[in-house]
C-alpha cells in the first residue's frame, strides 16, 4: 500500500500524490493536468534515483488496479511517457509489473481485481501501448475459463471488460472478436439467471447487433468523444508515437472451487427497460458496472466512497438527461443492492445504504426532489414475492427519510395502502416503512411534517410497544408484585409453587407472560430479567426444556406478534440463553401457519426468524448445529415449502432455509457435504457453496 | 469479501489527523490508539434524553451481525438517561460500518455523534457533570429542551482548579467517556432497578 511515513522523502509522497490524485481537478484542464504531470513525472525519472523509480511504478500499478474511473487517465499518462525516449523504460516497466499481477486474479474470491485489472489493459490497447492480438488472446483466456467454470467468475470479469474493448477490438481485430462474441452468446444462452450480467451482455449485445440504427450510432458516437474515461482522444497527434510494447501476455486461468454469484437485479431503470426486444443502453450498463465496482472498492471509507461518486458527477460532463439517467442508475443500483434478500457473503447492511444514500442525496441537495421521484419509481416497481424486500427496504427508507428532512411524498405513499385489503402486500409495505420510520423519530416531533390522515391511521395501528394483554389476570397481579420484590430464580419458584390453581403450566404460561411485560421495558431489563429467570427455569426437574421452549414461543407470539423489533430481540435472547433452540422455532412457524393466523403476523414472524438466523450465520454462531438437527429443519422447511401455497410466504421459507444451511456450512464445514447432498435444488446448492 | 481497499489510497495521502488521546485512561498513548483500532465499542453523543433504547437499537442493529450490548448513560442520582451511550459490536468490522456510516446521521430529530470509544467498564455510563450529568451539558449557554436542564456556570466565567490556576474549558469527550477514568468508590449505587 502506499503509505507516507516519517522517513519517506517528500519526492516519492509528490510523486504518490500526482498519481493517486490525477484527474481529481475536473475535465476543464484535464489536458493541461495531464501534461504536467507527464512533465513532472519524466524530471523524476531521469533524476535515476532508484527509490522513486520504484515508487512510481508501485503507484501506477496500484492506481491501475484500484480506480477503474481513472483507467483512461492513467492509460493516457503512460502514453505520453512513451513517446519520449526518456521515459519509455518507464512505460515498459510499469506495464510488466501489472502483467505480474494476471496470475493473483484467479486468487481472489471476487472477480473485481480482474474486472479493474483488464479494464486497465483494454485502455492500454485503446492508446495502442498494448497489441490488439495480445489482448484478444488474453479474452480468449477468459472465455476458456468462462465456459469450464461451474460459477461466473470469468465470465463477468469478459463482460465487464468488452464495452471497454470493443470499439478497438472491432477496428482492429474483428474476426477474432466476433469469433468471442459468438462464444459468449452460447455461454449466456445457457445460463438462465437474470442477474446483472444478463443485463449487461443484453446491452452489448445490442450495440453490436444494432450497428446500423441511428440509436446505436448516437450510443457510438459518445465513445469517440474526448471525456474523462477517454482522455487519450485530446491527445491525436502524440497517439500516433506512443510505443507499443512488444510482448504477449496470458491470464492463468485456475479451476476454482468457490462459487462466485453476481448481483441480482430486481428492478430495471425504466429506460432500460423494453415491452418489446430489451434494448438497452451500453452506458447504462456502463456505468452500473462503476457504482458496483466503486462500492466494492471504497466500501470501508464512507467520504472516500461519496467523494467517487461526486467525482464521477463533476468530471464527466453530462447533459441534463444524462444526469437524470445517471441519477437514476446510481439510485436503483443501491436500492436493488438492498433488496437482494437471497443470502450473499459480501452483504452490506441495510445502514450501509441509508447512510451512503443520505450522504449523496445531501451533496445533491438541488435535485432532492427529483431524488426522491426516483425512489418512488423504484418502489412501484418492486417484486410483490418475498415480505422480505420489504423488511429491507422499509429500514433502508425510514432511515433515509429521517435524515432527508422527511421531504417524501406522504400522499403517495400513504396512498399504496388500501383499506379493503387486509393482507395486501402493499399495505404491509406502507405499514413497515410507517413503522420503521416512527420508531426512528416520535411522531409527536414531526406532527407539522406528517399530513393528519396519516398520523391518524398510524395512531390507530396496533402500537408495537405494547404488548398484548395477558389471559391470566390475577395470577398475573401475584407475579406482578414478586417481580418487582425482585425475588431472585429460587424465591419465584418457591411461590410459583404455591399457586395451585391454574395447573402448572399455565402458572408458568402466565410467569412468562408477566415476565415478558416487564422484560419489554427497555432492552436493560430484557438483559437482567431474561437472565434471572429464564435461566433459572432450565434447571431440573421445573419444567422439560423442550416445554419451556414451546410455552415460551406461543407465548412471545401472543404478546407480540404486531412488533418485529420485540420478536427479533427475544428470539435472538433466548437463543443465546437457550432455552429455545433453532429446531423448536421452526416447529413454532409451522404452527403459526397451519393455523392460519393473519398474515401480517405471519410476515412478522418469518421476518425476524430470518434477521435472527442471518445474524447467526454472520457470527459462525449456531447452536445446536449438529448434523442431525439441522437435517430435520432442512426436512420440516423443504415439507413446508412444498406444501405451501402463498408465494410470500414460499419465498421466505425458502430464505430462511438456506439462512440455516449457510450457517451450518460455516461452522462445519466436512459435515456440509454430506447434508448438501441431500440437497436436491441445484441453485440452493451454488448459493450455500458460495460462502 | 473483497479485500481490495481503494479507500486507503487517499487515506495514506492525507496528513494523518491528531486523534484525541484521553490521559485519564491509564494507558499509553500506543495502548490508547491499539484499543481504538481493534476496538468494537461505539461512544454515541447528542442523543435526545427522549431516545429510548429501542430508537438505538432498532437502527444500531441494522449493522453486521448486531449488537451485542448498548448501554445507556445515565444520571447517577435520578438513574435518568442523559443523552449518551455506548454500543457494542461483536466484531471491530461492525462497528467500523456504524461509526463510517451512521456518525452524524440524525435519531430521533437529532444529529448523533458516534465515536470510537476503547471500551466499555463498569462506572463510565455515569455523567461527571453538575447534578449526574453530562459536562457538555453544564456549560451550555442556549437551553436545549432535549437534553437535561443544568444550574451551570453560565456567567460564571471559566472553572478553576485547585491550584487557583485556570483549566481549560472540558471538552465533552475528555470528561464523559474516558477510557477507564472514573474511579470506582466503595458503596457504590448498584445497578438494581430491575
Amino acid at each position: 500500500m502506499l503509505q507516507i511515513q516519517h522517513q519517506t522523502p517528500p519526492e516519492i509522497n509528490r510523486i504518490r500524490q500526482l498519481i493517486c490524485k490525477a484527474g481529481d481537478d475536473g475535465a476543464d484542464t484535464f489536458k493541461k493536468d495531464l501534461q504536467k504531470i507527464v512533465d513532472v513525472l519524466g524530471e523524476y525519472y531521469q533524476q535515476n534515483k532508484q527509490d522513486v523509480k520504484d515508487a512510481m511504478i508501485q503507484s501506477f500499478i496500484q492506481c491501475a488496479k484500484l480506480l477503474p474511473l481513472k483507467s483512461g487517465i492513467y492509460a493516457t499518462i503512460l502514453a505520453l511517457l512513451s513517446t519520449k525516449q526518456t521515459t519509455q523504460s518507464l512505460t515498459d516497466q510499469i506495464i510488466l509489473g501489472l502483467l505480474e499481477h494476471l496470475p493473483q486474479i484467479a486468487q481472489e474470491e471476487t472477480p473485481i481485481l480482474g474486472q479493474t485489472i483488464l479494464k486497465f489493459l483494454s485502455e492500454l490497447m485503446n492508446v495502442g501501448l498494448l497489441n490488439t492480438v495480445s489482448f484478444v488472446e488474453c479474452l480468449y483466456d477468459l472465455e476458456g475459463g468462462a465456459e469450464n467454470e461451474q460459477s461466473p467468475f470469468y465470465l463477468q470479469i469478459l463482460l465487464t471488460t468488452i464495452p471497454h474493448a470493443m470499439i478497438k477490438a472491432m477496428e482492429k481485430n474483428q474476426i477474432e472478436f466476433k469469433n468471442i462474441i459468438q462464444n459468449v452468446e452460447v455461454l449466456m444462452t445457457k445460463r438462465k439467471t437474470e442477474d446483472r450480467l444478463f443485463h449487461l451482455w443484453q446491452s452489448i449485445r445490442n450495440f453490436l447487433n444494432n450497428q446500423e440504427k441511428d440509436a446505436h450510432t448516437q450510443i457510438f458516437q459518445q465513445f469517440l468523444k474526448t471525456s474523462y474515461p477517454r482522455p487519450y482522444l485530446l491527445f491525436p497527434d502524440e497517439m500516433t508515437q506512443v510505443r507499443q510494447l512488444r510482448r504477449g501476455f496470458k491470464i492463468p486461468i485456475v479451476k476454482r472451487t468457490q462459487i462466485w454469484r453476481p448481483q441480482q437485479i430486481l428492478v430495471l431503470n425504466d429506460e432500460i427497460r423494453s415491452q418489446s426486444n430489451n434494448k438497452t443502453d451500453i452506458q447504462i450498463e456502463i456505468t452500473r458496472q462503476w457504482i458496483y465496482e466503486t462500492i466494492d472498492l471504497f466500501k470501508t471509507n464512507r467520504q472516500q466512497i461519496v467523494f467517487q461518486f461526486q467525482l464521477y458527477q463533476n468530471c464527466i460532463k453530462m447533459t441534463p438527461s444524462q444526469e437524470a439517467q445517471f441519477r437514476q442508475t446510481l439510485i436503483f443500483t443501491l436500492l436493488n443492492m438492498v433488496i437482494e434478500v437471497v443470502p450473499r457473503k459480501d452483504q452490506l447492511s441495510t445502514a450501509f445504504y441509508s447512510g451512503l444514500l443520505t450522504h449523496l442525496s445531501q451533496r445533491n441537495s438541488d435535485s432532492i426532489k427529483e431524488w426522491n421521484e426516483t425512489i418512488e419509481q423504484f418502489i412501484d416497481l418492486i417484486p410483490q414475492n418475498n415480505i422480505l424486500i420489504v423488511e429491507q427496504l422499509s429500514d433502508c427508507l425510514s432511515h433515509y427519510f429521517c435524515n432527508s428532512n422527511f421531504k417524501l411524498n406522504w400522499d403517495k405513499y400513504f396512498g399504496k395502502y388500501n383499506p379493503d385489503e387486509t393482507d395486501s402486500f402493499n399495505n404491509y409495505l406502507v405499514v413497515m416503512i410507517f413503522r420503521k420510520l416512527f420508531l426512528l423519530v416520535s411522531v409527536e416531533k414531526i406532527t407539522d411534517l406528517v399530513p393528519k390522515n396519516i398520523i391518524d391511521w398510524y395512531n390507530s395501528l396496533q402500537d408495537i410497544t405494547k404488548p398484548l394483554d395477558i389471559e391470566q389476570l390475577s395470577v398475573a397481579e401475584k407475579i406482578n408484585s414478586y417481580l418487582q420484590q425482585k425475588l431472585n430464580g429460587i424465591e419465584m419458584l418457591e411461590q410459583l409453587k404455591l399457586i395451585t390453581n391454574p395447573g402448572p403450566e399455565v402458572v408458568i404460561q402466565t410467569f412468562l407472560e408477566s415476565l415478558l411485560q416487564s422484560i419489554s421495558k427497555s432492552i436493560t431489563h430484557l438483559n437482567v430479567l431474561s437472565k434471572r429467570y429464564l435461566s433459572f427455569l432450565l434447571q431440573p426437574n421445573i419444567i422439560k426444556p423442550e416445554k419451556l421452549g414451546e410455552i415460551l414461543l406461543q407465548t412471545i407470539f401472543r404478546m407480540w406478534n404486531h412488533s418485529i423489533f420485540h420478536l427479533k430481540v427475544y428470539l435472538k435472547e433466548f437463543l443465546n440463553l437457550e432455552v429455545i433452540s433453532n429446531l423448536q422455532i421452526i416447529n413454532w412457524v409451522g404452527e403459526i401457519i397451519k393455523q392460519k393466523s393473519e398474515a401480517f403476523k405471519i410476515y412478522n414472524v418469518l421476518i425476524a426468524i430470518n434477521d435472527v438466523f442471518r445474524k447467526q450465520t454472520k457470527l459462525d454462531q449456531v447452536q445446536d448445529c449438529t448434523y442431525e438437527n439441522v437435517k430435520e429443519i432442512n426436512t420440516i422447511l423443504t415439507k413446508m415449502i412444498e406444501q405451501e401455497q402463498d408465494i410470500i410466504i414460499q419465498s421466505s421459507l425458502e430464505t430462511i432455509q438456506l439462512q440455516i444451511l449457510i450457517a451450518f456450512k460455516s461452522t462445519n464445514g466436512a459435515q456440509s457435504e454430506k447434508l448438501l447432498k441431500e440437497v436436491k435444488s441445484t441453485y440452493i446448492k451454488q448459493i450455500i457453496m458460495s460462502f | 469479501m473483497s479485500n481490495l481497499n481503494a479507500a486507503s489510497l487517499y487515506e495514506n495521502l492525507q496528513q494523518p489527523i491528531s486523534q484525541y488521546y484521553d490521559k485519564s485512561s491509564n494507558l499509553t498513548r500506543e495502548e490508547y490508539f491499539y484499543k481504538l483500532s481493534i476496538s468494537t465499542t461505539l461512544y454515541l453523543g447528542n442523543l435526545s434524553i427522549y431516545t429510548t433504547e429501542e430508537q438505538i437499537f432498532e437502527l444500531f442493529n441494522r449493522v453486521g451481525a448486531g449488537v451485542r450490548r448498548l448501554i445507556m448513560g445515565r444520571n447517577k442520582e435520578t438513574g435518568k438517561a442523559i443523552g449518551f451511550c455506548f454500543i457494542e459490536y461483536f466484531n471491530h468490522e461492525d462497528a467500523k460500518e456504524a461509526h463510517e456510516y451512521l456518525d452524524l446521521l440524525k435519531l430521533d430529530e437529532r444529529a448523533i455523534r458516534v465515536d470510537w470509544d476503547i471500551g466499555y467498564s463498569e462506572g463510565r455510563e455515569y455523567g461527571r457533570g453538575t447534578g449526574g450529568n453530562q459536562v457538555r451539558d453544564s456549560y451550555r449557554k442556549v437551553a436545549d429542551p432535549e437534553r437535561p436542564n443544568v444550574q451551570s456556570n453560565r456567567g460564571r466565567g471559566r472553572s478553576y482548579n485547585n491550584n487557583g490556576g485556570r483549566r481549560k474549558q472540558v471538552d465533552e469527550d475528555e470528561s464523559d467517556n474516558s477510557g477507564g477514568g472514573y474511579k470506582k468508590r466503595a458503596g457504590n449505587r448498584s445497578n438494581n432497578n430491575y
